[in-house]
């Protein structure tokens, strides 16, 4: 479903280019929960990035259903992103003037085929589903990090997308909040069999993982794949 | 909507910058509307003070009369009774008076000067030109049961060094050519607002001129007030149908005084020069806010884009939230604008006449309702303008560069 060729990408700064990526290959299959390790600076974001269309490489092509992605205009790519992509932040990313359910529902902004009622049963059994019910009128600024963290999940799967790409997204929590956003992400995988692809740098975090690519100074250093059922 | 609702709550995110940036446009709407009122009382102030004392609102003259007025010519007059009888069928007038203007000689026992005179019938030209009698330094107006009286500007009477109740020699001479003289007991002074006649200008009853200048039911000058709802235009046109064979001329006053008319017009560009110095004021406080939004919100944006929003929804996003801005600020200067204007119109500013000495007008700023609609539009157009610069620049970023910045 997701493929990305022999992908590098170069960022410039100042008179320097830092190369990020130096070469990746990889292909997700429909329904993994993969996670891409490393140490800092390893190119981890850098991947996502290039995996959730929010940038293009240098070399090579990332795929998503047969459509090389670098090929696309900025409003192809957002109908991409919008469409089959799921996004989960290290902070969250909640819009602070809006609450639970509206940061939600923001995602339906150029939906036009979806009847609100679908929209209203898909968000409310979500919200449910990640266990914050009694919070559809809190504002982010009134939840603790573990509970944005949950909205943050909602949002990105409630366009039912193909991937969810999450950048680190127990780094700015506690160990035991983590593990409960870890479960309910492998709960959503399970449920609704949604491709997870998430980075981090936490051992424990990878231990998750039913796939663990190991990136190093921008390419693949190693590549477990497990079956922990 | 659901990017209205967003910007409206945006709006309230930095309560402190929301409120300068609204009170900065409220003020500019205020002083364009406050200043285009004050500007607008005093052109209405201006014509109406012309009407009131001099042109009345239709003046009729024998053609030609008006080219060679300097010469203050006798033989292009008019039998009253003629017009009279002539615009009897005519609807929508309230008034009409006969003047006679003419040249003159005053003499004292030590001194004379040139008069510039004008011959009124006091009772309807008070009706018509209520103001004339204002400006009266000392003693009084003439009265419709005076004959034989003068009322002069005071230069004409210092310069003859007369005071009240003095008499004074009128000559002139006639239609025909005689030199004629009366005598004339001076009954008030007054200052004249305008400049070249200030000089020589006096009063005397309109029987006294005839009389003095062989002039029976003879005028040089018919002046008309029309009731307040009629429309001057079509009277005018029935009038020229009716006169304009006979060889008489008639005019509005906005004809009549076309260099005032002028000078009024321009005034109206203070209000433009106003407006556009608050314009710019107006463009760059928005400007500067929405770049500071922009810049503050840059991970936001990042995140928006991220799930899915397009170039256009953010463009959007910061322009109704600028708008917003202008609307709002616009709309609170409106309203305290039309107060201000309402409030001192009912007060009035009472000010001095250039030149004159104790004599006052009361000017009364009006609320224009063209200058409303436009302080509005304004108002939003400014901040349109100036948030699509920011918003532009918010939605070109780059969604990995927007997300990561803090």
């Amino acid at each position: 479903m997701i493929s990305v060729q022999n992908v590098t990408k170069d960022y410039k700064l100042g008179k320097t280019i830092v190369k990020a990526l130096r070469g990746v290959s990889l292909d997700i299959e429909n329904g993994e929960f993969a996670c891409i390790s490393g140490p800092s600076g390893c190119g981890k974001s850098t991947l996502l990035n290039l995996i959730g269309c929010l940038d293009k490489p240098t070399t090579g092509k990332v795929i998503i259903d047969d459509e090389d992605v670098g090929k696309l205009n900025a409003n192809q790519l957002a109908e991409i992103r919008n469409r089959k992509i799921g996004f989960i932040f290290q902070s969250f990313n909640l819009i602070p003037v809006l609450n639970v359910y509206e940061n939600i529902e923001m995602v339906f902004m150029s939906w036009k085929d979806l009847p609100k009622e679908e929209m209203n049963k898909r968000i409310t059994s979500l919200i449910e589903e990640v266990g914050l019910k009694d919070y559809l009128k809190h504002k982010p600024g009134e939840l603790s990090g573990g509970q944005m963290q949950r909205v943050s999940i909602a949002r990105a799967l409630v366009t039912e997308p193909q991937v969810v790409l999450a950048d680190e997204p127990t780094a700015n929590l506690d160990s035991k909040t983590s593990k409960i956003i870890l479960e309910i992400m492998v709960n959503m995988n399970n449920r609704h069999d949604t491709t997870f692809i998430f980075s981090t740098h936490d051992p424990i975090v990878s231990e998750y993982a039913k796939r663990e690519i190991n990136l190093f100074d921008g390419v693949i250093k190693s590549e477990i794949i497990e079956d922990r059922n | 909507m659901k990017l209205l609702k967003i910007a409206i709550r945006n709006t309230k995110r930095n309560v402190r910058r929301t409120a300068v940036t609204i009170v900065t446009i409220a003020i500019g709407v205020f002083v364009i509307i406050f200043a285009g009122g004050v500007v607008k009382g005093f052109q209405n102030e201006t014509i109406v003070q012309m009407i009131e004392t001099r042109t009345g609102d239709i003046q009729i003259h024998k053609t030609g009369y008006r080219e060679t007025l300097d010469m203050l010519p006798l033989d292009l007059s008019i039998k009253f009774n003629d017009v009279l009888n002539g615009v009897s069928g005519i609807k929508g007038l309230k008034e009409i008076s006969g003047r006679i203007f003419f040249s003159g000689k005053l003499a004292t026992q030590e001194e004379s000067a040139v008069l510039f005179g004008k011959a009124i019938d006091v009772a309807k030209e008070i009706a018509i030109c209520p103001r004339v009698k204002d400006n009266m330094v000392i003693g009084e107006f003439l009265t419709p049961d005076d004959k034989n009286k003068i009322v002069l500007t005071k230069d004409l009477a210092e310069r003859l060094k007369i005071n009240i109740g003095d008499s004074l020699l009128l000559f002139a001479t006639s239609q025909k050519g005689a030199i004629n003289a009366t005598e004339l007991i001076l009954k008030g002074v007054f200052h004249s607002t305008l400049p070249d006649s200030n000089k020589k200008l006096g009063y005397i009853p309109l029987k006294t001129a005839q009389e003095l200048l062989l002039m029976d039911g003879m005028v040089t000058e018919v002046v008309l007030k029309k009731e307040k709802n009629y429309d001057i235009n079509k009277i005018v046109g029935e009038m020229k149908n009716k006169f304009s064979a006979h060889g008489f001329e008639i005019n509005t006053w906005r004809e009549l005084e076309q260099v005032i008319i002028q000078m009024v017009e321009r005034q109206g560009l203070l209000s433009i020069v106003v407006s556009v110095i608050l314009f710019i004021i107006v463009f760059s406080t928005v400007m500067n806010t929405m770049l500071m939004v922009v810049l503050e919100r840059t991970n936001e944006i990042g995140t928006l884009m991220a799930i899915g929003f397009k170039r256009i929804h953010i463009l959007t996003l910061f322009v109704f939230e600028g708008t917003l801005k202008g609307f709002i600020g616009g709309t609170i200067g409106t309203v305290l604008g039309v107060i201000a204007v309402y409030i001192v119109n009912l007060r009035g500013i009472p000010l001095c006449k250039p030149g004159v000495e104790g004599v006052t007008f009361i000017l009364r700023p009006e609320i224009d309702l063209k200058l409303i609609i436009l302080a509005l539009l304004f108002s939003v157009g400014a901040a349109v303008l100036a948030s699509l610069y920011p918003a532009n620049r918010g939605s070109k970023m780059n969604p990995v560069e927007a997300l990561r910045s803090v």
